[in-house]
Formats: C-alpha cells, structure tokens, sequence
C-alpha cells in the first residue's frame, strides 16, 4: 500500500489518496494519469491490467486500488 | 384513490387552470384595436389586425392567398376602378390552415359576397409541418396572446416603414421575366413542388367553403399570372379541383394576352411575383369581370366610404413618389443617409484633431 | 415529431404519461416501448424495422457471450489444478472474443454503411474518375438515432463481455433500453445499468418527479426558444454567405454559432432528460457549465459528457491497456523515460478516439478535421503539463490564482470558438476562408455599424437577456449553489410563480410563431 500511495504522490502531489473516495467520478484523476497509473503499477507489482478493470470502482480511492492490485497478483 | 394522489391530481388541475386563465385573460388584453394601436404589428399579421380595424360590414371582396394573392392585387386600384371594396387578407408562404383562420378572423365584423382564394396555398403542404400547424393555428386564434406575443419587438424596434393600403404594398420595382414565354408548358423548378392538392388540404378548404356558405359568400378560386409558380399540370388540377367542390375557377396564366400582360414591366422577381404594374391589370381584368358577372356595389359617392376616396388620394403621392421603387429600396436609401450623417460627422471631427 | 414542438409537448408526453399512470406495474414498461416505438415510426416509418433488429441481435450477442462464459465455468470445475483451469479459459476466451468482434463489427459495420460509405464512395470516385470509372452511390434512407443506439448497443456488448454485468435475458428490457423515445433523437449515451431499471420498473408517477421533469422541460425550452433559436437567422446568415463577410463578423459568426449550438443542444436535453424523469428515469448529464473549463481536455470533460465518457470508456481506456500499446510502452520506458513514454501513449490512445469523436458528427472533411483539431490541442496540452508547472514554479505564480483561472478561461473560449467557426462552416474550404479572412480587415468598427444589416435590435435584447438568464444561473451551479433544488423544494407558490415566469418567458419572447421555421435541431442528424 506505501508503495501504490508513493506512485500516487508522484502522479499528483496535491490529492489526500488516504481519505479521497471519489479520484474517478470527480476527475481527481484523469485519464492521462490513469495511463502513467497504470503502466507504474503494472511495473512495480508485476500484473496485467486489461480493459475490464477499467472502472470507476477500481480507481476511485487507494483502497480500491490496491484491493485490485491484489487481485490480480493472485492470479 | 388514496388522499395523496387525489391532492396531486387537484394540484395538477390547479396548475393547468391558472395557466390557461392567465393565458386568456393574456390574450383579451392583446385584442388589437382595443389596447394597442394596430400600426405595431408589421409582421405577418399586419393585415388580419388592420381587417379588423375596417368598420363593420363595408369590404365586398376578401383576397386570399399567398404572396402572390398580396402582391398581385391592390385594392385601391379596384376602387378607382370599380368603387368595389376589398382587401388583401392573405400572407407570404400561407399555408391552408392559417388561411382559414384569417378568413375567420377576417368575418368577425364583415359579411363579403366573395372570397378570392389563389391557387398556390392548395398546393402547399408537408406532412410534418401541417400536423404542427394543424395543432399550432386553433391555439393562435383562441389564444391572441400566441399569436401576436412578437409586439414586445416592436416597442423596442424601429417603426415600420411599409405602409400597407388595405393589404397591399406598394412595389414598382421591375426585374422582367425573361424565361420561355410559353412556360405553362414547362416543368416546376423546385423539387418540392407538389403538382396536386393533399387530402388534408382539400378538407380544410371543404371548412372554408362551410364557413363561407354558412354566410353566404361566394368563393371564387383563381391562379395569379406567375411563370415561376404554374404550369399546365397545375392549372389542370386547379381546374377539375374547382369542379369537385363546385366553384368557379379563374386561372389568369391563361389569359396574359387578353389582360395585356408584359413580362418584362410587370413583374419585380423576375417572374415570380406581379409588381404595381401587373397589379394594375390584374385588378383591371377583375374589375371588368366583377361588374359582368357578379354582383358588387359601386360604392363611390356614398359618404360612409369616403375615407376611400382619402386613402386613394394618400395612396397615389406614395406611388409618385415611390416610383420605380419598393420598400427595401426606401429602407436602404434611409439607413445609408443615416450612416452618411453620422460617420460623416464623426470623420470631420477626426481630421479637425489631426490638423491640430 | 421533434422533442421541442408542441405536438412532441402538449400531446404525445402527456398521453403516454397518462397511459403510463393507468397501466398495471407490470405492463408500464411495455407502454415506454409502445410509445418508443411510436415516436420512431413517425420519424424513420419502416426503418424502425432496423432498430428491433439491432436490439434483437444485440441481445443475442450478449446471451451468446454469457453462454460461453457459463460453459467455461463449468468446464473450470472439472479442473483439477490451476494451469488447466488456466488452459480452459484461453480456449473459452477465444470464442468471447469472438462473439465480441461480431457483435462489434456488425453494429459498427450497419453504422459505417447508413452514414459513411458515401463519403467514401465520392472520394473514391475522385481517384478513380482519373482512372475513367466511378462507383455509384448506395441509396440509404437516415434512421433516426442511429449514431446514439448503436453505442449504446456497443457498450452493451462491450461491458457484458468484461463480465460488468451478467447479460440481460429479457428482449424487451433491452429494446426498450435502445430505443427510450426522450433519448433517441439526441442522446444522452446511457450504459445499461444506469437506466435499465427505473425503464423496467414501471414505478408509479409521483409529484417529486414530475415537477423535477416539468422544470427541465421549461428550462429547456426557454434556452432554446429564447435564445438559440433567435442565434440561428444570424448565423444560417453570416455562414450561408461567408464571403460578404470578413473580419469582426466572423469572429461575431464563430461566437454566435457556440452559444447557439450549447443552448439549443443544452436545452434540447433539458428536455430530454426532463421527460425522463417525469417517468422516474434518471437519464445521464451532458453539460457540466462547459464554459467555466480552463483547458480544452476540461471542456470535453463538461460538453456531451456522456459522449466524451462513451470514448473514454470503449476506445480510450482499451486501448491504453491493449497489448500492443502496452508492449510500446514498456519499451518506451526504457528507451526514452516516463515522460515521452506518457505522450507516445496519450497520442496512440487520443488518435483514434479523436477521429472517431469527429466523424462521428458527420461524414465530412471538415468534422475529421475539428476531431484533429483537438487531438492535437489535447496532445499538446498533455505534453505542456509538467512543463507547465514548472513555469508556475520558476514565475512564483500560484496557478489558482483568480485572474489566471481567467485567462485559461478565456484562451479555452478562443479556442472553443475557433473549433465551432470549422464545425459549422458549409465545408472545410469555407473553414479556412472564413477563419483567414478574420485576420485580413479587422475592424470592430464594421460590426457596431453593420450589425443591423444581419439582425434585428429585438432579437439582440432577447439574445442578450437570455443569455445573461442562463449565465447566472450557470455561475451559481458552478459555486455549488443548487439552483434547481432550491426551486423545487420552495413552498408551493414561490416554485409556482417561478413556473410561470419561465412559460410566459418562453411563450412571450419565444421565437415562434407561422412564419418563423422550426430551428431543426443540430444533433437530430445523426
């Protein structure tokens, strides 16, 4: 989790990702740094995010994220 | 029903109630000739408003139509002619179901012997839009307010510079038609033109003639001179559509020669519309064909039409002075002194400061 | 039939909601459907044909996709360990895929054909013509909504294939999802779960909804009627004859036209979600005060939204993940670091969603080259970001400074304008005429002289009027104030006189009227 808050810090300085919920639905995050997200978290955690992960679900908070990741080192 | 539905309903009801009463008594106050003075309309109701202005029970001969019917027939000439009244009541592009509630309107406070109607209004028609028109137009005419909402602009914009002689226009411009002579042979133009009249236009004739004949006016249906608009095909289907719905059809396209018609005097749109001239003899023909074949009052010399006399007086100044002319040209003319006046000024006060 | 006139108005909605209320629970779906269906009819008649079929084969894509999906598991759990289980589903989903790429192509392929294959059958035939031949012409009648249902079936096929939701098995749940009569002239581009359920509900009629739906309604209409409508004679003018006219009249063609395409599309779906919700279904927001954006990638997120969302969400984020983007940029990494890494693969995913985003208003020249247009302003904008700090950094500007807030505000509006004045123009030839000749003869002084040539001083007050309406009430939404609850939750004559002074605004300064056209509606053509 230090690790994927770290990633975050380093996309955007200025966001609270321990408390912030909505990082999706009020376009905290955008798209452009969904891609640099993505490809860092791939890196660093060794997984594949394909398409159908690409939801605001998955993507809102910190937790969320690192709910998936998880996920997806399972399998 | 439990309680909360029927206060929804009531409150429904409420609502659609004060908005309708607020609607008519909207409408009452927008009756022109009561509360604004009918000059202030200059769109396409002008002359609905000013019909109504007419005093009771003095026009004979109501002209139907589009703008062909408007520019082709000037009233005052038919006075000059004939001493018949009548009046233009038609406007540009009208289609059958405006067209009945202007021969309404127009009856509230007159009883003419004859309605003109010109040909082209049957022709016009276009799923959509009639649909709309014939939801839109009994609204209009219940609702005065609907219909004349525009005046608002009128307080805000300039007066109006056309002044309208029972409905006609003054137009002396001349763009002469120079197409094939013989073009009722030839083929219309736009592509969407209709060459028959639809069902729902012959119904809402089959209304006008009702009306009509509940009062006793005669309706004469008639094709204005136009190059552009008819052809033998349409003038056929005029014809036998006449014979349907037994009244008499006039079709002038047929009889250029006998009017005298000169296509390179008489139109201002290069065939399209008559111009003054073309006017004159339309009215010339109709004058003739009036005082042979129906039954009109010659109403010269009977002080309650002076003001007749008084308009045709007014009305011929214009024509002097507006010869050769029409309204765009006078509005141009204007606009370009009034520019002239204020920049010229502006440029001289200009220069004074360079040369200091 | 269209949302805005009065047969749309004052006879279809309140039939089919009186209809509604009357049916059993159970049967008010089948109403919206009728009713859908209806509408459609008298806009596209037989061509409705077309959009059962669509639904009909959408639906089944999407069982045939679950129907894979359920034989894999089944397979899975004879499995023994994990690399078999592993081994089933790559074979399983090489038949999802599958089903997936028809489903696609076939919806894709019906669009391509109504709306596209002409324009490139005529550049074709200019080649070819040098070579002697030509293709003809296929003879196409336009269905209405075409361009909105078919994303809305891609997306559909799309999210059941990721396994977002399990497919709908019910026919009519998903036609009616397709063809929802507010939706299907103009959008907005729904995801099936947002609206499936209050569709199919059948949930009764209540006060709370049918004053919110009321209240959009009349808010939409005044936006149009008021104001948009009034924009149009000006600039059907100043665009329809581009030549008579240069410099300051442009730049008055290029605003103008905005205003009038945001109010009346703005408007339009007021309308449409209004009517919605009058049925207690929560369509999807399109508008988010798009002028208040401080940079282009903010505009777009705040102008047709669910547009800009459909792209993101079916062409943006698949292919930022597809292998092959992926792979460059793992590659790119190394080779030339994060930075260009991040603009090589903004470019590749931007590209194909900004051409898609152009043409998708229309098979032109001009519409591929307003989607380029932004492409590449967004690309640039992507690139400029860090450096941008930087620059805030090294001038000791705070970047959420008031007055820069601003100037982003206006450089953003330059930038709208200029892309509307293209999208607008009669083709890309007049675009660049038009947009050249601002530079050639500017003089604002022609426009305060001139501008009583191509409109009137009452159309200027009501423009003007209800522009400033609208502004201020934007303002207010974006600083948090919920203008629109604080109507409806008013004690009953306050909402009620503000009702009616938007009716009487509407039906007294209206553009309406025999002898004024109904302003077809922009977005209507696709």
């Amino acid at each position: 989790m230090e690790e994927l808050l770290e990633i975050l810090q380093d996309i955007d300085d200025s966001v609270d990702y321990e408390n912030e919920t909505a990082l999706i639905d009020d376009h905290i995050l955008d798209s452009f740094g969904i891609i640099t997200l993505i490809s860092e978290i791939e890196e660093h955690f060794d997984i594949e995010v394909d398409a159908a992960e690409m939801t605001p679900e998955n993507f809102n908070s910190a937790a969320a994220m690192w709910k998936m990741i998880q996920r997806l080192q399972e399998n | 029903m439990t309680q909360s539905s029927t206060k929804s309903i009531v409150k429904l009801i409420l609502f659609g109630g004060i908005t309708l009463l607020a609607l008519v008594i909207a409408s009452a106050m927008m009756k022109p000739t009561k509360w604004f003075d009918e000059k202030l309309i200059q769109d396409r109701n002008a002359r609905t408003v000013q019909m109504m202005e007419q005093p009771a029970y003095t026009i004979d001969v109501f002209n139907l139509g589009d703008s062909l019917s408007t520019a082709g027939f000037s009233p005052m000439e038919l006075w000059r002619e004939q001493g018949y009244t009548s009046f233009n009541i038609g406007a540009d592009g009208i289609r059958m179901q405006e067209a009945y509630y202007a021969v309404v309107e127009a009856c509230e406070k007159q009883k003419p012997r004859y309605l003109m109607i010109e040909s082209l209004v049957l022709f016009r028609y276009a799923m959509g839009q009639d649909l709309q028109m014939t939801l839109s137009q009994p609204l209009y005419h219940r609702f005065a307010f609907l219909k004349y909402h525009n005046i608002w602009k009128s307080l805000v914009e300039e007066e109006g510079i056309m002044v309208y002689h029972r409905g006609y226009t003054i137009n002396q411009n001349v763009w002469e038609y120079d197409g094939e002579e013989d073009y009722l042979l030839l083929d219309i133009n736009d592509p969407n033109s209709k060459l028959s009249v639809s069902a729902l236009n012959s119904m809402t004739f089959d209304r006008i003639k009702r009306f009509c004949d509940a009062r006793g006016i005669e309706i004469i249906i008639y094709s204005m001179p136009s190059a552009k608009n008819y052809n033998q095909v349409r003038v056929d289907a005029m014809a036998s559509f006449a014979k349907d719905k037994g009244v008499t059809y006039i079709d002038l396209n047929e009889k250029t020669d006998e009017m005298g018609l000169d296509w390179t005097q008489d139109t201002n749109d290069g065939g399209d519309h008559m111009n003054l001239n073309g006017a004159r003899k339309v009215v010339k023909y109709y004058g003739n064909y009036f005082r042979n074949n129906l039954d009109l009052t010659d109403h010269r010399g009977d002080p309650a039409y002076s003001d007749w006399d008084e308009e045709l007086v007014e009305y011929d100044k214009l024509v002097e002075e507006m010869e050769g002319k029409s309204y765009l040209d006078i509005y141009t003319e204007k606009k370009e002194k009034e520019w002239d006046e204020k920049y010229r000024k502006e440029d001289t006060t200009n220069n004074n400061d360079v040369k200091k | 039939m269209a949302i805005y006139t009065n047969l749309y108005l004052l006879v279809f909605l309140p039939v089919v909601l009186i209809v509604y209320q009357l049916a059993p629970k159970k049967a008010r779906w089948g109403v919206l459907l009728a009713a859908s269906y209806a509408l459609y009819i008298s806009f596209s008649k037989y061509l409705v044909l077309l959009l059962m079929a669509t639904s009909a084969f959408t639906w089944g894509i999407g069982l045939w996709l679950d129907k894979i999906g359920e034989a894999c598991k089944a397979k899975q759990a004879e499995c023994t360990d994990r690399k078999q289980k592993s081994e089933v589903k790559k074979e399983f989903q090489k038949k999802r895929v599958l089903a997936l790429r028809v489903g696609v192509l076939v919806l894709l392929g019906i669009l391509f054909y109504v709306n596209y294959l002409n324009f490139v059958i005529d550049n074709m035939n200019i080649f070819l013509g040098k070579l002697g031949t030509q293709l003809p012409l296929v003879k196409v009648m336009f269905p209405m909504g075409i361009s909105f249902y078919t994303l809305e079936a891609v997306g559909y096929i799309a999210d059941v294939y990721w396994e977002r939701y399990p497919a709908e098995k019910h026919l009519g749940r998903l036609a009616l999802f397709l063809s929802f009569f507010p939706q299907i002239m103009e959008g907005p581009i729904a995801r099936y779960p947002d609206t499936s359920e209050a569709l199919f509900a059948g949930e009764p009629l209540n006060m709370a909804n049918l004053n919110e739906g009321f209240l959009r309604i009349i808010w939409g209409l005044f936006k149009k009627m008021v104001v948009s409508d009034r924009l149009s004679y000006l600039t059907t003018h100043l665009f329809g004859n581009y030549q008579d006219y240069h410099g300051s009249f442009i730049v008055l063609a290029a605003i103008a036209y905005t205003i009038q395409l945001y109010l009346e599309f703005s408007g339009s779906i007021d309308i449409v979600i209004g009517s919605g919700k009058l049925f207690g279904v929560t369509l999807p927001e399109n508008f988010n005060q798009p002028f208040s954006a401080q940079s282009a990638a903010e505009f777009w997120r705040r102008w047709h939204m669910s547009l800009g969302n459909w792209f993101k969400n079916y062409v943006f984020y698949p292919i930022t993940v597809s292998p092959m983007v992926k792979n460059w940029n793992k590659t790119a990494r190394k080779k030339y670091g994060k930075y260009w890494s991040m603009v090589g693969t903004s470019a590749m995913a931007l590209f194909p969603v900004w051409v898609a985003t152009g043409v998708w208003h229309g098979a032109g020249w001009k519409y591929l080259f307003y989607g380029m247009y932004y492409f590449v302003i967004l690309l640039f904008g992507v690139a400029m970001e860090p450096i941008k700090e930087k620059n805030y950094a090294k001038m000791g500007l705070d970047p959420n400074a008031r007055w820069l807030k601003i100037l982003r505000i206006l450089k953003t509006w330059v930038i709208i304008f200029t892309g509307e004045l293209f999208f607008n123009a009669v083709n890309l030839k007049a675009g660049f005429h038009m947009f050249f000749s601002i530079f050639g003869n500017f003089h604002i002084s022609s426009l305060w002289k001139y501008w009583p040539n191509v409109i009137t001083t009452g159309d200027v007050w009501a423009i003007c009027v209800g522009s400033v309406i609208v502004w201020i009430v934007g303002f207010l939404k974006e600083h948090g104030v919920d203008v629109r609850g604080k109507i409806l939750n008013a004690r009953t004559p306050y909402k009620w006189s503000v009702y009616y002074l938007i009716i009487f605004a509407i039906l007294l300064f209206g553009a309406y009227g025999t002898g004024y056209q109904p302003v077809d509606l922009i977005y209507a053509g696709f």
